[in-house]
């Protein structure tokens, strides 16, 4: 039988990859592009939660709270990418390791 | 075959795909092909919110997710490379094992919360139609939230245009 | 409490500011410190004439916590005290030492001038002429102790006054060390005789204060072995201050020091403390026969080497200094066979002569810049004043009758005859003999005869010394010749009956053998001393003689080869042993400790700074591990744990 945890588990582990991806890769679009499927992976997880726990009092919270996600993540996007544009015109590159301004 | 099994065996293979595109973004090579993966792991997202009845989302996932936001990820692709062929994905150097093993480590926590849950094998309740129940509630109990989230749009969209312009133009 | 005991304190204080004063304020100026130090010694002494007078005119016994420190340690049943203590004996030494300290810093003032550490000279004897206050007034063993320690200090301060010279820092240090090795044994004693008369002490009395304790010696409270250990204890710090055998190393070579240091501390008081030590705890020792009977046996043996030792040196301080061994080794003969009066009236006429002796040679030194006596000779006619003041000395220091140390040995020998020891009596002759034959040998060799032809010194610029040189001298010599007068026997008021032991002064009859034996012991070696070494009347020839009993000067000129002895023992295979391994020590764990943890930092150093590489990844990594340690200690250790602090509920 296929339940809740089954598609939490699922969450977990493209969220994992997620997590993966971010910590290991040189390309900043790689990195945006995974923590999109963060994104998707709580998502996943929340429409989850409304699917089986469905009660009058709050109808459907997961998948409201699912929406927004979305929303916001494209706004996001938007803006990360325009700071990555930035960043390639004034240290022409967008290899993370490459831009190391943060110490000291 | 029972519908049981049936749905099963399509959970799984829907999962599978998902979690494969999802690998993929990571593993390959080229920077466009990770793009083109995410692309096809949002659609199995959508696809998993169809078997999850979420009408309105899946909709909505494939408007922005697999549409608006890939778009606008190969525009960055394209004005950040150097030359026609710069389009590595390469790992960034010095971080060793530790991105897998933090990936893993994630992962094992996250199972060592769930995998104990009662509610592991839960049952199917029977929803309503979701649209016109979001759709309510989007314009009642979570109204505030709406509008914040439309300024939030506004904001996102000034600011990007503010930190993308060229500094040339009036 | 009468006049002049009330004031005691002042006899510490004056010096011990004399010093401060030194130190503190007038350190660049010469002039005012030594007048500092005169005038702090002249105070001290002053009242310690005062307290002698009263104690002459009705001998008493006063004792009293100094203010804040008569209760300097006071825990549980534990009681130390530091005060002052007035008998005959403290009186009569409190006036020995203020003076003798007096008349050298008088003679200081010339003989020390130009010379480099002027002040800190000056300040040094003003801070040893408290110590040995503190030590002489002491009314308890722990204060004495402190005394002992603090003039052990100061010897070494003062020998080593010349500290850039090598030799002087040698002696210093081997006074320093030997001393030691005395002073450990001590203190061991007292912790013993604390442990073993504790709480037996009459009428609240300070732990280990010498008053109440004389009653308890033989009081059966420790057996006769263990009185025996108890004084040979004690006994251990007066051998290694009073430099006897086998601790007499030393005093010869704390000739380094300034001659007037040597008058002071090595002649009149630092190494009569032992003797004092031995005459203040009598009733220890009379307690324990065998004990008696081992100081004797060493001062006996003292005695003699250091006078046969004597007639074969060549530097004028040195055979002071053996006179001074021979000296005080007759005085702890006298102790130890029970001529208690007449050993501590040696010790104050051999303060003295003593002083007296070293002074002169330091008068010939002065003018003539070399301490070897061959090169001396025929100054009778050029140094009047000094040649009739170390006559005065040499008689006194030789006994010949009817100056004063003829009578205060003279009382010994009666004690050593008294005991009918034929071995005792023979030695005590043979001292005799001698000490006349190397006093006189010293006399007759560098003033008389002619002028020495080896020499760098023009013999027609030898000149009497100036007067703050020859003021304590002739006051010196006067006391020399005069002062036994206080000490005929069988006098009423006299010496003996005003220091004794026991408790009614024992009144002897004059014994006229011990006398004679003497008497005449001496007069031989005063003849033979003159046969040999006055060019007038010379019959032999030294050096002949010394060739042909080459064995046996060679051993007397060597001081028997005991410093040779003692180095190779004890110098070469224990010490620099110990320092090698103490080095290796040093400088592999303790440096390798330091220099570990200075690496341990740098690494540690090191590896944190690789945390902040600006790189955003590095950060993320360490958020989302964090993140997991965290989750997994909530998890383990559930509502109890960490997530309880925060509110969580069990999962």
């Amino acid at each position: 039988m296929i339940g809740l945890g089954h598609f939490l588990v699922l969450s977990a582990g493209l969220f994992s990859i997620g997590v993966y991806g971010l910590l290991s890769k040189r390309n900043a679009i790689t990195l945006l592009m995974c923590v999109e499927l963060m994104f998707n992976a709580t998502n996943i997880a929340l429409v989850a939660f409304a699917r089986f726990g469905y009660n009058s009092a709050q109808p459907l919270a997961g998948q409201a709270f699912a929406l927004f996600i979305i929303t916001i993540a494209a706004a996001e996007v938007a803006v990360a990418i325009a700071i990555l544009l930035l960043i390639y015109r004034l240290r022409g590159t967008i290899w993370v390791d490459e831009i190391d301004l943060m110490k000291w | 075959m029972s519908n049981d099994l049936l749905f099963a065996i399509t959970f799984y293979v829907l999962a599978a795909l998902t979690l494969g595109a999802g690998l993929g973004v990571v593993i390959l090579r080229n920077v466009v092909h990770a793009a083109v993966s995410l692309i096809a792991c949002f659609f199995f997202v959508a696809w998993v919110y169809l078997v999850l009845s979420a009408d309105l989302l899946w909709v909505a996932q494939l408007l922005i997710y697999a549409g608006a936001i890939p778009v606008l990820i190969v525009f960055a692709i394209m004005f950040t490379r150097r030359s026609m062929s710069d389009t590595s994905n390469a790992d960034s150097g010095g971080i060793g094992l530790w991105a897998p093993l933090v990936g893993a480590a994630v992962f094992g926590l996250l199972l060592a919360v769930l995998l104990p849950a009662t509610w592991f094998h839960g049952s199917w309740p029977n929803p309503p139609g979701t649209t016109a129940l979001i759709g309510n509630e989007l314009v009642s109990k979570y109204a505030v939230p709406f509008e914040l989230v439309s300024v939030l749009l506004l904001a996102a969209l000034i600011g990007a245009v503010i930190l993308a312009r060229r500094e040339d133009e009036s | 409490m009468p006049a002049p005991y009330t004031l005691m304190w002042l006899i510490l204080l004056l010096p011990l500011s004399a010093f401060a004063l030194m130190f503190a304020l007038t350190y660049e100026n010469k002039r005012t410190s030594a007048y500092i130090g005169i005038i702090a010694a002249a105070g001290a002494d002053i009242v310690s004439i005062w307290v002698l007078f009263a104690e002459l005119a009705k001998p008493q016994h006063w004792q009293y916590g100094l203010g804040i420190f008569s209760d300097f340690i006071q825990y549980a049943d534990i009681h130390f005290q530091l005060g002052i203590l007035a008998d005959p004996l403290a009186a009569m030494m409190s006036v020995v030492v203020c003076s003798v300290s007096f008349l050298i810093q008088v003679y200081s003032l010339e003989y020390m001038r130009g010379e480099e550490g002027y002040v800190r000279y000056f300040g040094f004897i003003s801070l040893f002429t408290f110590s040995m206050l503190l030590l002489v007034l002491s009314p308890n063993y722990f204060q004495t102790y402190i005394g002992w320690e603090l003039v052990g200090v100061c010897s070494y301060l003062l020998i080593g006054h010349y500290f850039k010279r090598p030799s002087a820092a040698a002696a210093a240090k081997k006074a320093f060390i030997v001393t030691r090795l005395g002073d450990f044994p001590f203190l061991v004693g007292i912790g013993y005789i604390f442990f073993r008369f504790h709480g037996h002490l009459a009428g609240g009395a300070a732990d280990l204060d010498f008053y109440a304790l004389k009653p308890l010696y033989a009081g059966g409270l420790v057996g006769s072995l263990g009185l025996f250990l108890m004084a040979m204890m004690v006994f251990s710090g007066a051998v290694g201050k009073s430099a006897q055998f086998p601790l007499h190393v030393w005093l010869p070579d704390a000739m380094e020091g300034p001659t007037p240091i040597s008058a002071l501390i090595h002649a009149a008081t630092m190494v009569a403390a032992g003797v004092y030590l031995v005459a203040r705890t009598y009733d220890l020792f009379a307690a324990s026969h065998q004990a008696l009977a081992v100081v004797a046996a060493i001062g006996a043996v003292t005695s003699l080497m250091a006078a046969i030792w004597a007639v074969a040196q060549d530097d004028i301080k040195r055979i002071v200094a053996y006179s001074t061994l021979s000296h005080l080794g007759l005085m702890m003969f006298g102790l130890g066979v029970g001529a208690y009066s007449a050993a501590v009236f040696h010790l104050f006429t051999h303060a003295w002569f003593k002083a007296l002796l070293f002074l002169g040679a330091g008068s010939v030194i002065h003018v003539l810049h070399t301490q070897d006596i061959w090169e001396m000779g025929g100054l009778w006619k050029r140094m009047r004043v000094t040649s009739w003041t170390m006559l005065i000395g040499a008689c006194s220091a030789a006994g010949i009758p009817l100056f004063a140390g003829f009578w205060s040995k003279d009382g010994i020998m009666a004690g050593v005859f008294a005991s009918q020891n034929p071995v005792f009596i023979v030695v005590a002759i043979l001292i005799s003999f001698f000490s006349a034959l190397y006093t006189f040998r010293l006399f007759f060799v560098v003033f008389t005869g002619e002028p020495a032809k080896r020499r760098a010194f023009d013999p027609k610029k030898i000149h009497e010394s100036s007067s703050p040189i020859l003021v304590p001298l002739v006051v010196l010599a006067v006391l020399a010749l005069l002062i036994g007068y206080v000490g005929l026997p069988g006098i009423k008021g006299s010496f003996t009956q005003f220091v004794f032991f026991g408790r009614n002064p024992v009144v002897e009859d004059v014994n006229y053998v011990a006398i004679g034996a003497s008497v005449v012991a001496g007069l031989l070696g005063l003849v033979t001393a003159g046969l040999f070494y006055w060019p007038a009347y010379a019959r032999f020839s030294a050096a002949d003689f010394n060739r042909r009993f080459a064995r046996v000067y060679d051993w007397s000129h060597n001081k028997g080869y005991f410093d040779e002895i003692y180095e190779a023992m004890f110098v070469r295979g224990v010490i620099v042993n110990l320092g090698r391994a103490a080095q290796w020590f040093d400088s592999h764990v303790i440096d390798g400790f330091v220099d570990g943890v200075a690496d341990g930092y740098r690494l540690l150093g090191d590896r944190v700074r690789r945390l902040q590489s600006g790189k955003v990844q590095g950060y993320a990594v360490g958020l989302f591990a964090a993140l997991v340690a965290i989750a997994v200690v909530a998890l383990i250790f559930g509502s109890s744990g960490p997530l309880a602090l925060v509110g969580g509920a069990a999962r």
